[in-house]
């Protein structure tokens, strides 16, 4: 119960959902490289308008993907692994609540096939 | 980035492999503690798991003895029978393919757009996606950076 946000996949959603754009994928991943850097910079430096890098970079931070500070006039965002190591988490939990859901109907399937427990 | 699991279950044909994930006595065996899923479309449902987290379900589609799906969201503080937006879900697929010693049975669960995200995204809403290993991709290069 206390892990439950790490336990359920269908926590990680917001977060799968923000990587499931290949834009929003090149600019993470370009901010991930390029360490904090700026919309702008990040729009010179990639075929994508200014306008959309604002737009994605909005999504990435609303996931908890990226995050942005005001260093003098200018904002400058970074990565935040944090967000993907949760990710990584819900899908190894709930894989391996699945395995124990498995684990269990295969030997209810045995009981089950050898006469116990019908109706 | 959906998971995927496959069973071989021996010796269990298709109708009882129908009943193993449908009938509450069968369910209550596997799939949680307290199971309230019936196998009609649109029926709300459900799961208490092993770990004591409380699941409500709504049934999606019913393909009698061949393929059983529901969406499924961690109970919200209020005890939701409704979604609630915010709240994110995920798709559970399981489907049943008779085999030479008994019946293959595949589960696949995805999660689903969060409603809050769809409404920015014109291309969201609630059709389940699959995402691309180049996620995984990413994932690992940002962590192995990290």
């Amino acid at each position: 119960m206390t892990d439950r946000a790490g336990r359920s996949l269908d926590r990680a959603g917001p977060t799968l959902e923000a990587l499931a754009d290949a834009t929003r994928r090149t600019l993470l991943r370009a901010v991930a490289d390029g360490g904090p850097t700026t919309a702008t910079q990040l729009a010179d430096d990639l075929p994508i308008t200014r306008q959309a890098v604002a737009k994605q970079l909005a999504v990435l931070e609303a996931a908890g993907l990226v995050r942005s500070s005001r260093v003098g006039r200018e904002t400058r965002f970074s990565a935040c692994p944090e967000a993907l190591l949760d990710v990584g988490r819900s899908l190894v939990s709930a894989g391996e609540a699945w395995d124990r859901r498995i684990d269990r109907l295969t030997a209810r399937a045995r009981e089950r096939a050898a006469g116990a427990g019908s109706p | 980035m959906a998971l995927e699991r496959d069973v071989q279950l021996d010796d269990v044909d298709a109708e009882l492999a129908w009943e193993l994930v449908t009938r509450p006595e069968d369910l209550e065996a596997w799939l949680g503690v307290e199971v309230d899923l019936d196998a009609a479309p649109g029926a709300s449902g459900r799961v208490v798991d092993v770990d004591g987290t409380v699941r409500r379900l709504v049934v999606e589609q019913v393909d009698e003895g061949r393929r059983l799906t529901w969406r499924w969201w961690t109970e919200g503080p209020t005890g939701d029978t409704e979604h609630v937006p915010g709240w994110d879900a995920s798709r559970v697929e399981i489907s049943l393919t008779p085999t030479e010693h008994g019946t293959a049975l595949r589960v696949v669960e995805t999660p689903l757009a969060s409603a809050v995200t769809a409404s920015t995204d014109a291309a969201g809403g609630w059709a389940g996606r699959l995402f691309d290993l180049q996620v995984l991709g990413l994932v690992a290069t940002i962590l192995i950076r990290a």
